[in-house]
């Protein structure tokens, strides 16, 4: 197989596995199918059943305890109804609390039933209190009356006597078969005694006997009825519809499990196909991959041996650029040599007449001086004639006057190349290429004298130094090439386009403007139009005419400048739109920025040096 | 994985339910009962009556509560406020025969007392409403009572930004018919008069009870008036028929709908001249009596008593002793809920 061939293997999986909508909409729809197979297999109504039958639960555990709190009323072991009718309304509560839960029309069984049981609790309530009552009252007047009736005749006392007996009878046994004994008591009691119906006590123990009578079972079979409500059956029923419809939903849920069972299966069969084609296109990719390797390895080894001659080449490159900045300060100093040749040969001229003259002013003066000795220290002959004769041939009276004058010139000529010397001394200052304090002003004096002769036939020159200006960070000496190439490159481009005996003007300020230093240096000249303004500062941009300039001298001033010092150098138009005008401008403070900036352009020229 | 699910919604379920279990609902009688039901303390005898106790007011919503008792905005003529009929610091009641209502309309019934009316089993004379929150709309919708709606109480209370801003505090939704009867049904549920002179007795300081009550007391117990009037509230958990030992109504005459009782509720017939069992607490400031009002004095109340209920003699000392006894069921209501 051809590398070309698997290449082409190794991108084919991604066809066939289908990055095409058709399949992202297939995929959609099973995963969408499995989450809905989820949910529903999750909806067993197994909360709503646990709520349900916990409701349930509550209803019941009331109704027990609704249950046991009668039957101590009827024996009469609590006298109070507080904990009966709590449980009453407790029973009330969680019957509602189950309607609402199940809703009114589906517990509306249920609630009849509780509603009955209650009514029924209510009754035996009722009941219970008027039983107790009127079986105390009646046997207290009972009592009363066998005090009362004690004086009678025997058949009322007997009567009344069996009254009572049959009265403590019944209650003491509670028998309802009992009941037909007291009738027949109160009867005969009657019988015996016609004035005993109107005495009170008789008519109130015949009341309470009565309702007695009435209530006494209707108090039993009231709390067997409130036991006989089949409240518990109901309950059992409401479980039971709960617990098949739990079953129902429950089996719902399993059918929908059972499908998501299929679905996950046929999912992971389908991944599992998948699976072993992916390996099959790893494999035929990783063959792809090791040729692929060789490959790489291959041209990595010609990136390496390009890279290797990049950096031999980037080397050449700055030792050239460091040469050529070598070369463009000879190329300066060469230049101005001849001009400041010219500057030392002026003074020296006058300086060398002025001392010939005074050499010529001496051998003169000797001559009076001998004839002074001979006559005044040899005691020789006053020869007034030949004393005049000596006296005016030496010229004395002019000489007086002009060598004192001729030393002056002489000192002021030595004076002026001492100046020239110094400023020469000062512009070729040996730079180590590092940013120390200096003081920018007196590099650009140094400067301007040191180019005097290059400025001076075809402008003047004016300086606006500050003096107030700080010491900047720099490196004198590539700034004075700076200075100087655009001192140079002013007074050219003014010298270009003067009449004769015209003068242009040059102009240099120094300022300071917040955080940096700015020196401009203006000239009347021609200006540089603004299509080339841009490519001044290009190596090998120049205007000038062969074998004038090389056009190294602003790529220079603004390599310095900007990769140095981390400064600007900008030209613009003059002050009037006439001329050109170079702005240099230095950061005060230096920076990490800057220092990094500098630290890239003196690195190199450091080597070379 | 199953089961951790469902023991999780088991959880919720059980969380909602407490959650959704009535508590304002259930008043103070009902939760004596708890689920954990002690069948055996359930047989001993206890006294007839028991002492109240102070409760642990909820004072926010009972301020509320008692700012709209007192409130007659929620009568369709706003005249006509909870506190007109349930005189607070005069028992509770109106001291009228029957009830006055809105338009000076007559009603059909005596007013009873809304002290200690969250002791009670069941609200109004014939017991239709089991808690508070099912009494209170009662009087407001009544046409001869106050005339008005929940709903339209609460547009004309909608104006006022201090109710407004105090419903807003106290509950999610703010001024709502619900609400309002909630923050009524609080206050009513502070209305307890404990601290009365039985009840200091009752907690052993014997000389709270001066000795004619004390023989009261002892006649309450043995003529039977405490087989219906028992437990904390002495009476109020039970029906009872008005006319057990004789015939009141036929002796009254005059029978009109509204003395047929529970069973205006019921309709069975058995239920007929039915009544809640009414609370004795507080009983010598409700006059008149019974829920025709027919009784004008204690004196009155308590013979009809033992003449159709017990059915029995009873004597004039034994009387006024009963009286002394039932004086001294007068509680204080807390100064503040005045």
């Amino acid at each position: 197989m051809s590398p070309e061939g698997s290449t082409r293997d190794a991108h084919s999986p991604r066809a066939r596995w289908g990055s095409g909508p058709a399949t992202a909409t297939v995929g959609a729809a099973v995963l969408g199918l499995a989450a809905y197979f989820f949910v529903m297999s999750n909806r067993t109504g197994g909360d709503s059943y646990e709520a349900g039958q916990r409701l349930l639960d509550n209803v019941a555990s009331s109704l027990v305890t609704l249950d046991s709190t009668l039957f101590p009323l009827l024996f009469e072991l609590r006298t109070d109804l507080d904990v009966a009718t709590g449980a009453q309304r407790r029973l009330v509560v969680d019957t509602r609390a189950y309607e609402a839960f199940v809703g009114t029309e589906r517990a509306a069984e249920l609630v009849d039933t509780v509603s009955r049981k209650l009514r029924l609790v209510d009754d035996f309530k009722a009941h219970q209190a008027v039983v107790r009552n009127s079986r105390a009252i009646a046997s207290e007047m009972i009592g009363e009356l066998a005090g009362l009736t004690a004086l009678r005749d025997t058949p009322t006392r007997t009567a009344v006597a069996d009254t009572e007996r049959a009265w403590l009878r019944f209650v003491s046994l509670g028998a309802p078969e009992r009941l037909r004994g007291l009738d027949h008591a109160i009867e005969a009691a009657e019988v015996a005694d016609a004035g005993l119906v109107s005495v009170d006590e008789w008519h109130f123990f015949q009341l309470h006997a009565e309702a007695q009578q009435r209530n006494a079972d209707r108090l039993r079979s009231l709390l067997l009825e409130v036991y006989r409500t089949p409240v518990g059956a109901v309950l059992e029923r409401h479980r039971a519809v709960l617990e098949a419809e739990y079953r129902q939903a429950a089996f719902a849920a399993y059918r929908f499990r059972l499908a998501l069972f299929v679905v996950v299966v046929a999912l992971l069969a389908f991944s599992g196909y998948k699976v072993l084609q992916v390996g099959r296109y790893v494999r035929l990719v990783r063959r792809s991959n090791e040729q692929l390797e060789h490959r790489v390895e291959a041209r990595t080894a010609e990136l390496s041996t390009a890279a290797k001659s990049l950096h031999a080449e980037m080397r050449e490159r700055e030792a050239v650029e460091t040469q050529l900045r070598m070369a463009q300060k000879l190329e300066a100093i060469g230049q101005l040599a001849a001009g400041i040749a010219h500057e030392i040969n002026t003074p020296t001229q006058y300086v060398s007449d002025n001392v010939n003259f005074l050499a010529t002013a001496w051998s003169d003066l000797s001559k009076v001086v001998d004839e002074y000795e001979r006559v005044v220290l040899g005691g020789g002959s006053v020869d007034t004639d030949r004393r005049k004769a000596v006296w005016d041939d030496a010229d004395v009276e002019y000489l007086r006057a002009e060598v004192p004058s001729a030393l002056v010139e002489a000192a002021s000529g030595l004076k002026q190349i001492g100046r020239i010397v110094k400023a020469m001394k000062d512009f070729s200052h040996p730079g180590d290429e590092s940013l120390q304090p200096a003081d920018l002003n007196r590099a650009i004096e140094s400067t301007v004298e040191v180019a005097r002769n290059e400025w001076k036939y075809v402008a003047e020159l004016e300086l606006d130094l500050n003096a107030d200006l700080p010491f900047v960070p720099c490196d004198l000496s590539a700034m004075n090439q700076v200075i100087l190439n655009i001192v140079v490159n002013a007074a050219q481009a003014i010298g270009g386009g003067l009449e004769p005996g015209e003068l242009g003007r040059i102009r240099i300020s120094s300022r300071q403007i917040g955080g940096r230093v700015e020196v401009v240096v203006e000239d009347d000249g021609p200006g540089i139009p603004e299509a080339i303004r841009a490519q001044v500062f290009d190596p090998f941009f120049t205007t000038k005419d062969v074998g004038k300039g090389t056009g190294q001298g602003l790529a220079i001033a603004f390599r310095v400048v900007q990769q140095q010092h981390g400064g600007t150098l900008t030209v613009g138009e003059g002050r009037d739109g006439r001329g050109a005008r170079f702005v240099i401008g230095l950061p005060l403070a230096r920076d990490a920025a800057t220092d990094a900036g500098a630290a890239v352009a003196v690195q190199p020229l450091a080597a070379v040096t | 994985m199953f089961n951790r699910g469902r023991s999780g919604v088991l959880l919720l379920a059980a969380l909602a339910l407490a959650g959704c279990e009535p508590e304002a609902s259930f008043d103070t009688v009902a939760e004596q009962t708890s689920r954990t039901f002690d069948f055996a303390s359930s047989l001993t005898t206890a006294a007839p009556i028991t002492p109240l106790q102070p409760l642990d007011v909820e004072w926010t919503r009972v301020r509320l509560g008692k700012r709209l008792f007192h409130d007659p905005r929620l009568s369709r003529d706003g005249k006509i406020a909870c506190a007109t009929c349930h005189v607070i610091a005069e028992g509770g009641d109106d001291g009228l025969r029957k009830a006055v209502g809105i338009d000076a309309a007559v009603g059909r019934l005596n007013t009873p007392t809304v002290l200690n009316a969250s002791l009670n089993f069941a609200q109004f004379w014939d017991g239709r409403a089991t808690t508070l929150e099912e009494q209170v709309p009662g009087p407001i919708h009544d046409p001869k009572e106050m005339g008005s709606s929940l709903e339209s109480a609460v547009a004309r209370l909608a104006g006022d930004a201090e109710i407004v801003a105090r419903f807003a505090d106290l509950y999610a939704d703010g001024l709502t018919g619900d609400n309002m009867v909630d923050a009524i049904a609080a206050y009513e549920r502070a209305l307890t008069t404990p601290g009365s002179p039985f009840d200091r007795y009752l907690e052993g300081e014997d000389e709270a009870l001066e000795p004619r009550a004390k023989r009261g007391y002892d006649l309450f117990l043995d003529l039977g008036c405490v087989s219906c009037h028992q437990g904390r509230n002495v009476g109020g958990n039970m029906f009872q028929h008005f006319g057990v030992m004789g015939d009141y109504f036929a002796d009254r005459g005059n029978v009109t709908e509204a003395d047929y009782g529970r069973y205006n509720v019921t309709g069975r017939e058995e239920d007929k001249f039915m009544f809640k069992v009414p609370s004795l607490r507080n009983v010598a400031e409700t006059a008149p009596y019974f829920h025709d009002g027919s009784a004008e004095r204690l004196a009155d109340a308590v013979r009809t008593m033992i003449r159709y209920q017990l059915g029995r003699p009873i004597k004039e000392e034994q009387v006024a002793d009963i009286i002394a006894f039932l004086e001294s069921l007068t509680g204080e209501v807390h100064p503040e809920l005045l």
